[in-house]
C-alpha cells in the first residue's frame, strides 16, 4: 500500500471527503494512463477511471483489505475497459458504416514508437490488456491472470500470441 | 527483455504518462449515494433472504418435510454390547403410522440416553437400568431401559412384583415424563409372557401429541406385532437386554391416538398374548397419560417443562 492510501486509510486526514480527494489524487490518475493505454482514448480513460473509483470508493466499507484499494480499483477499470471493447464491437458488427472511420490501421509512415502503438491498438482487448499489465504495470503472469481472469498459463499464451502478431506486423511493414 | 519487449515497453511508458488528477467536485456526494446504495442493496438481499427461508420453512408442513433423524444407535460403550454388535445396542424402528416425523430442532444436553435414577432405587433394582434403544420422536429424544426387579411393596417408590421391567422415557433428561412397566403386575400372572403399557404426553405444542407404546416378552415371544384396526399390522422389533435380563423389549410410537392392539405371537405364529391400544384420545395439558396392564408408574413431566404453554 502507498503512502497515500495509508494515510487515507488510516483517517490521518481528518474528514471523510478529504480521504476520499487522497485516494482520488493517489490513484485515479494511474487508473487514467491505464485505461488509455486499454481503450487508446485519453476521453473514455478519464470517464472509465472516474467510474471506476466511483464503483469501488462506494463499496469500500464492504473491502474485505482497505489496503487493496490501487488493485480493485486496477480490475474494475481492466473491466470497464472490456465492456467498453465489447461495446463497441457489437456496434462494429450491426452498424458497419460508423465503424469504418474508427478502425484503426497502423500508420506505417509514422515514427517507430507511433507504429508500435497503432500495432499494439489493432491487438484483440484481451492481448493488448496482457501487454499493458506485463510490460506497462509491470505485473507478473500470475497477478495478471487474477486481473483478466484466467490462469498464469493463459497469460502467457496471450502474451506469447501478442508478442508474435506485433513481430508478424514490424515484418510484414518494415 | 529482448529488443521488442523494451520497445513494447517504452511505447507503453511514453503513451501512458501518469498525471495526479484532482477530484472533481461532486465526487464524494456520489460517492456517498453509491455507499447508501449498495447498503441498502444489501440490507434489503438479506432481508429477501430471511423473509424467502422463514416463508419457506413455515409454508412446508411438517408431513413434508424429511423424517430426519428418527432413531439412532445408542453410543458404544454405554451399554454392554447385548447383541454382540460393535455398535451397541439396536437402532430404534420407525415409529409407525409416522410418515411425517417432525425434525423440529430441540436442544439436547446429553450425549448418553438417559435413563430414570432415583435415589432409593436399590431396594428393588436387581441390576442396572441399561438402555436397549433410543430414538427421536417429533425431535425429542426417547430412551428405552431394561432391568431386573426384586419385590418390593414399600411406599418411597411404587410396587414391584419382581421380574423383569423397563423404563420408556421422553426428552433427552426425561423431561417430558415417562412410563415403567413389569411382566409381572397386578394385571399380568407371575409367568406372563407379554406386557405392555402405553403413554400420552400432549404437552408440549411444538412437539405435538407423543403416544407410545413399549413393553416387554419372554422367550416364549418370537415376535411382536402392531395391529391397527384399520388392517394395518408391522412387526415390532425386538430389543434384547444384556445378560441377566431376560426379557426383550419393543417399543412403537404413534402420532395420533389410533385403535388397535399388539400382539405376541409364538414360533408358529399363534397369538400368546395381547394388548389392547389404550390411549384413546389425543393427550393434551400437562398431566401424562400411562394405561396397560404391565405399567407400573407413570412419570409427569418436569416441573419447568410444565410451565410452559400448552397448544390453544
Amino acid at each position: 500500500m502507498d503512502l497515500d492510501s495509508a494515510h487515507a486509510l488510516e483517517g490521518s486526514v481528518s474528514s471523510p471527503g478529504s480521504r476520499l480527494a487522497t485516494l482520488y489524487e493517489g490513484h485515479v490518475g494511474r487508473a487514467v494512463a491505464l485505461a488509455t493505454l486499454l481503450t487508446g482514448d485519453r476521453d473514455a480513460a478519464q470517464d472509465i477511471a472516474h467510474d471506476a473509483f466511483l464503483r469501488v470508493a462506494g463499496r469500500f466499507g464492504n473491502l474485505r483489505d482497505p489496503g487493496s484499494f490501487g488493485p480493485y480499483l486496477r480490475t474494475t477499470v481492466v473491466n470497464l475497459c472490456r465492456a467498453r471493447a465489447r461495446r463497441q464491437e457489437r456496434e462494429r458488427r450491426f452498424l458497419p458504416r460508423h465503424a469504418e472511420p474508427e478502425a484503426i490501421e497502423p500508420d506505417v509512415s509514422a515514427d517507430d514508437r507511433d507504429q508500435l502503438w497503432s500495432l499494439i491498438q489493432t491487438l484483440p482487448y484481451r492481448q493488448r490488456a496482457v501487454l499493458v499489465l506485463r510490460y506497462w504495470e509491470d505485473l507478473s503472469e500470475a497477478q495478471i491472470g487474477e486481473v483478466l481472469r484466467c490462469s498464469p498459463r493463459a497469460v502467457n499464451s496471450l502474451l506469447s500470441r501478442a508478442r508474435g502478431a506485433l513481430r508478424d506486423a514490424i515484418g510484414r511493414s518494415g | 527483455m529482448n529488443d521488442l519487449e523494451e520497445r513494447i515497453s517504452e511505447t507503453l511508458q511514453e503513451r501512458g504518462p501518469v498525471f495526479v488528477t484532482p477530484m472533481p467536485k461532486g465526487t464524494v456526494a456520489r460517492v456517498r449515494v453509491r455507499q447508501l446504495t449498495t447498503t441498502v442493496a444489501t440490507m434489503s438481499v438479506v432481508a429477501v433472504v430471511v423473509v424467502l427461508a422463514v416463508g419457506l420453512v413455515s409454508a412446508v408442513p411438517a408431513a413434508h418435510r424429511p423424517a430426519g433423524e428418527q432413531t439412532v444407535p445408542a453410543p458404544s460403550g454405554v451399554l454392554p454390547n447385548p447383541q454382540g454388535d460393535p455398535d451397541g445396542a439396536n437402532d430404534a424402528t420407525a415409529a409407525p403410522d409416522s410418515p411425517g416425523e417432525d425434525t423440529t430442532a430441540h436442544g439436547t444436553i446429553s450425549t448418553e440416553p438417559y435413563t430414570e435414577q432415583v435415589e432409593g432405587q436399590e431396594v428393588y433394582l436387581l441390576t442396572q437400568k441399561h438402555p436397549v434403544a433410543v430414538g427421536h420422536v417429533n425431535g425429542i429424544e426417547w430412551s428405552l431401559a431394561a432391568y431386573d426387579t426384586r419385590a418390593y411393596s414399600g411406599d418411597r417408590f411404587p410396587a414391584f412384583l419382581g421380574g423383569n421391567c423397563g423404563d420408556l422415557m421422553v426428552g433427552d433428561q426425561g423431561e417430558y415424563g415417562g412410563i415403567s412397566f413389569c411382566l409381572h403386575t397386578n394385571e399380568t400372572s407371575a409367568d406372563a409372557p407379554f406386557a405392555m403399557a402405553g403413554f400420552g404426553n400432549g404437552l408440549d405444542r411444538n412437539a405435538g401429541p407423543v403416544i407410545a407404546y413399549a413393553g416387554l416378552v419372554t422367550d416364549r415371544v418370537a415376535s411382536v406385532e402392531l395391529r391397527l384396526s384399520d388392517g394395518s399390522v408391522q412387526e415390532l422389533h425386538l430389543y434384547d437386554a444384556p445378560s441377566g435380563i431376560g426379557a426383550r423389549y419393543f417399543e412403537a410410537f404413534l402420532h395420533t391416538a389410533a385403535s388397535g392392539r399388539i400382539v405376541a405371537l409364538d414360533v408358529n405364529g399363534t397369538e400368546v398374548d395381547a394388548g389392547r391400544l389404550c390411549i384413546t384420545e389425543d393427550p393434551a395439558g400437562s398431566t401424562n397419560v400411562g394405561c396397560g396392564h404391565g405399567l407400573t408408574n407413570t412419570s409427569s413431566v418436569a416441573t419447568s417443562l410444565a410451565g410452559e404453554p400448552t397448544a390453544p
